[in-house]
């Protein structure tokens, strides 16, 4: 019985390996596995390479394993791009269209070949070439184990609204598939699943959780411009928002997004927009107007490869130092960066509160690895009743505030940093607000004291939210010499490199940033002091976060530390941090 | 409109006198504009706290804060996209943009075309003055050509394009041009904008006495037209064609004015009670987390 199972299916674009994918991930968590999924498609809607891998487990997983223990190849150059990923006992099954001898080069020692007309029964048997995948489908269901009438629910589900025809088509499929592998007895290895009670676990894209976060934490209103990978944002809010009392919004551009939500936020709204790299850019004007006019506004930024258009739809931590920096002038951020479903949809919820109390823009650092991949997570683990609302210095009466010549002191200097926040249209009272330097009523001035203590209120803001953030998240090992700093997807990978040196008694500590500005330095200090070598494991070329750690260490801790970085667009394997770690301790 | 509407006092011109007084230098045409705007707004009762005033950034952007009304002074060319957020944000406000010809044109072009297709709910006034005026003197989208500058010293080689017609083409529910030389139908045309419920835009003409020193205000009393009584500002062809050709004038007037559903009024579900109870609308989150866990 297996406990862990990793497939991938590959072939071009258009092949439909995207939805072979989806189904089985819904097959996998219907049996009590959990899963996560890996896209790895192309900028491109057909004909190029693309492949989908699910990785089911007993335990939790966030992230893909070394090998893939199946391999659906739909053409044989998939068989060459994905060989690398295969291991003895892995079963590379492959259409076997051309009844050509695989070339040698395609063959890998200890790995089950099996190729099957996928193709031509879907051709000749179900009248369509293209569901071939659901053959497929059917194939590893019959392997796994997995019951028919849970199949055939997913089936339903899955293409229920395309109508009873081609339900029944699908299923007849996947009948197809199973028949061809009891036909073939014998030719597949023993690979059965245990099957355990489906606990309805949620299963869901990154972007789906930062939806209901943001739902949940009383965003009512969201303005995006589509980009790779954040679009689902969008198209998920486009359809819930309204029932909620909101609006969320196409503009015409980025510019034109975030100037909309600052407008409904000065309005009195909770407002966000979402991103990525190329959008964000346009978007630095508006970031540093919500900054000076301290307007709250939550930005949710899916990073992806870079730079310029690089490849959209892959993904990496490129843009840590650019945000942390983007905008002109000076002016308080956070950046909070999640690396699990619940904390997709917490910190997203949360992420408006720190805006609102704070009054400035709220940024959630993702990539495209956990925006548009699929986890499971148990239901409870993530409650709407466990978000509060925090308001802040909302005021909702003029007379509750000075005033200067019948204006109010929207900007009052209070020593926290943090004026009375007016909305327009409350009893009593009007104001003024602008980019300009400003005095506490909101109308511009050059006045020299004015600058200066106008700067000092927002920057001190700085020093009260250190307080209140998220701090990292330490996962300690007894006696541990050796420690990881990272933050974001990364996760997952570290996990199981972390329980796989445990075994051969080499054990290491991690240390994840969740809060990447204000940047933690204390706690960061106080865990590079703790060790002798420290890993900085991040998806770029420079070594961004490592720039960071090292920005706020003592310097004699500086030959402690290395970097682990990955750039080519696809996440870490536990493989890729695993092995760098064995090489310096040698 | 009753929302606008105040319901305590009678108002004067005086009682909408802003955070401070005018910087303008004396003659600039945006005087005009602003004393027919407290002129209006006393006559229909704006009520100041549920007023917004937004602005750009030029010598018109400083507007907002002349006038007694909550101001954003937004970016430059960010008028729009700032109007539409506190427009959904909160639709009993009356909105009212404030820009250059600049800022509506040329860096917020593209604003301007979207806001007018959605036809949100703003008033858009373009102090247009066929110039950058805070920039000290550079050619604008408006200037015409062969326009000599700072920054055209052959002449600029540009077209301008014509507010009038790009906002009847986008869209626009109400589409008007004004002369700051011409008070009394300037407030009248301003009353009207305000008056209709939908994207509002008016162009006006007025001269910078400090940089333009062709469309001064003489040149304009010579080159302006009122457009004829009897014209139906319903019929949109109508419109274009005294747009685009007027006895070899410059037209002044209402162009056109037709109402059709306001964008926040399609988007927006008003029965929905969460504006202000953030909490609402919880058990759905339930059900939205619950569809992913079947
Ligand atoms: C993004 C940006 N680009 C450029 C400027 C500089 N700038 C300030 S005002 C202005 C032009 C103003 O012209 P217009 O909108 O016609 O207004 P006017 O001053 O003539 O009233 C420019 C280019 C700016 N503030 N922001
Ligand atoms: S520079 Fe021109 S537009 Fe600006 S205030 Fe002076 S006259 Fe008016």
């Amino acid at each position: 019985m297996k406990e862990d199972v990793q497939v991938r299916i590959a072939g071009i674009a258009g092949d439909g390996s995207f939805i072979t994918g989806e189904v089985l991930a819904s097959l996998l968590k219907k049996i009590g596995y959990y899963v996560v999924t890996v896209k790895d498609f192309p900028s491109n809607i057909r004909g190029l390479p693309s492949n989908y891998t699910v990785r089911g487990s007993s335990k939790p997983v966030y992230g893909r394993n070394n090998y893939d223990d199946f391999l659906i190849a739909f053409d044989i150059p998939s068989i060459k791009t994905h060989l690398r990923d295969l291991k003895e006992g892995s079963v590379c099954i492959y259409d076997s269209r051309d009844g050509k001898e695989l070339s040698d080069d395609l063959k890998k020692e200890g790995v089950f070949y099996v190729p099957l007309p996928l193709r031509e029964i879907a051709r000749k048997e179900l009248g369509l070439e293209l569901i071939k995948n659901m053959v497929a489908s059917g194939v590893l269901s019959e392997i796994f184990g997995v019951d028919e009438e849970i199949t055939d629910r997913v089936i339903l589900e899955n293409f229920k609204r395309k109508g009873e025809k081609v339900v029944e088509l699908n299923k007849k499929a996947v009948l197809k598939g199973r028949e061809l592998v009891r036909e073939n007895h014998g030719r597949f290895p023993e690979f059965k699943l245990r099957k355990y009670n489906d606990p309805g676990r949620v299963l869901a894209m990154g972007n789906d959780f930062v939806s209901m976060g943001a739902i949940a934490g009383g965003c009512r209103f969201l303005a995006a411009y589509p980009i790779t990978p954040s679009s689902e944002i969008l198209e998920f809010l486009s359809k819930e928002m309204k029932k909620f009392g909101g609006a969320a919004i196409q503009a015409e551009d980025e510019i034109s997004s975030i100037n909309m939500a600052i407008g409904a936020s000065i309005a009195g709204l909770r407002a966000m927009v979402a991103s990525s790299g190329p959008g964000v850019a346009l978007k630095t004007e508006g970031l540093s107007y919500a900054g000076m006019t301290e307007t709250p506004l939550v930005i949710y930024y899916a990073m992806r490869v870079g730079p310029s258009t690089g490849l959209p739809t892959k993904t990496s931590q490129e843009d840590l130092l650019y945000i942390i920096f983007a905008g002109h002038g000076e002016f308080p951020r956070l950046i909070l960066m999640p690396a699990t479903p619940d904390e997709l949809f917490y910190l997203t919820a949360e992420a408006f509160n720190f805006a609102e109390e704070f009054q400035i823009p709220v940024i959630i650092l993702t990539d495209q690895f956990l925006a548009q991949n699929k986890f499971t997570i148990d239901k409870e683990k993530i409650d709407p009743k466990k978000v509060e609302i925090r308001r802040g210095k909302l005021v909702l009466n003029g007379n509750d505030i000075p005033r200067n010549n019948g204006f109010l002191l929207r900007y009052k200097i209070e020593e926290d940093g943090i004026s009375p926040r007016i909305i327009p249209g409350i009893k009593e009272g009007v104001f003024g607000t602008t980019g300009y330097e400003h005095d506490e009523a909101g109308y511009g001035t050059e006045d020299e004291d004015n600058r200066v203590s106008m700067v000092k209120k927002r920057m001190s803001k700085i020093k009260h939210l250190i307080k209140r953030v998220p701090p990292p998240v330490l996962y300690e090992k007894k006696n541990a010499k050796i420690g990881i700093i990272s933050a974001g997807s990364t996760f997952g990978p570290i996990m199981e490199t972390m329980e796989r040196l445990e075994k051969d008694g080499i054990s290491v500590s991690f240390l994840r940033i969740v809060t990447l500005w204000p940047f933690p330095e204390d706690e960061v200090r106080k865990f590079v002091e703790d060790k002798e070598k420290i890993f900085i494991v991040e998806q770029n070329y420079k070594g961004q976060l490592r720039f960071l750690v090292e920005n706020a260490i003592i310097d004699i801790h500086k030959n402690k530390i290395r970097g682990i970085t990955k750039f080519s667009g696809r996440p870490f394997k536990p493989l890729d941090i695993e092995e760098k770690i064995r090489e310096e301790l040698k | 409109m009753s929302e606008i509407l105040s319901e305590v006092k009678v108002r004067t011109p005086k009682d909408y006198e802003g955070y401070k007084k005018p910087t303008w230098c004396p003659g600039c045409g945006d005087f005009s504009i602003l004393s027919s705007l407290k002129k209006v707004a006393a006559e229909i009762g704006l009520d100041p706290v549920k007023t917004v005033v937004v602005s750009g950034i030029g010598c018109s952007g400083k507007s907002y804060a002349f006038f007694y009304a909550n101001g954003v002074h937004t970016l430059h060319g960010r008028v729009l996209p700032v109007a539409t957020g506190i427009k959904l944000g909160n639709p009993e406000l009356f909105v009212i943009g404030l820009s250059g010809d600049g800022d509506a044109l040329a860096i917020g072009g593209n604003h301007f075309i979207h806001t007018a297709r959605r036809n949100v709910n703003i008033k858009l006034i373009i102090m247009n003055n066929q110039i950058y005026g805070l920039t000290k003197g550079q050619f604008s989208p408006t200037s015409n050509h062969g326009f000599v500058t700072v920054s055209s010293p052959y002449g600029s080689v540009e077209f301008p394009v014509d507010p009038v017609i790009l906002a009847l083409a986008s869209g626009a529910s109400f589409v008007a041009r004004a002369f700051s030389g011409e008070p009394n139908s300037l407030t009248e045309i301003i009353k009207e904008a305000f008056l209709h419920k939908g994207f509002s835009v008016i162009d006006v003409l007025s001269p910078c006495v400090t940089y333009n020193k062709v469309n001064t205000y003489d040149w304009f009393r010579e080159n302006i037209e009122f457009l004829p009584n009897g014209h139906d500002k319903e019929n949109l062809t109508e419109a274009f064609t005294y747009a685009t050709s007027f006895k070899g004038k410059i037209p002044i007037g209402i162009f056109y004015k037709k109402e059709r559903p306001t964008y926040e009024e399609l988007i927006l579900d008003s029965s929905n009670p969460c504006r202000e109870d953030l909490y609402c609308g919880r058990e759905r989150v339930y059900e939205l987390i619950e569809t992913f866990s079947k």
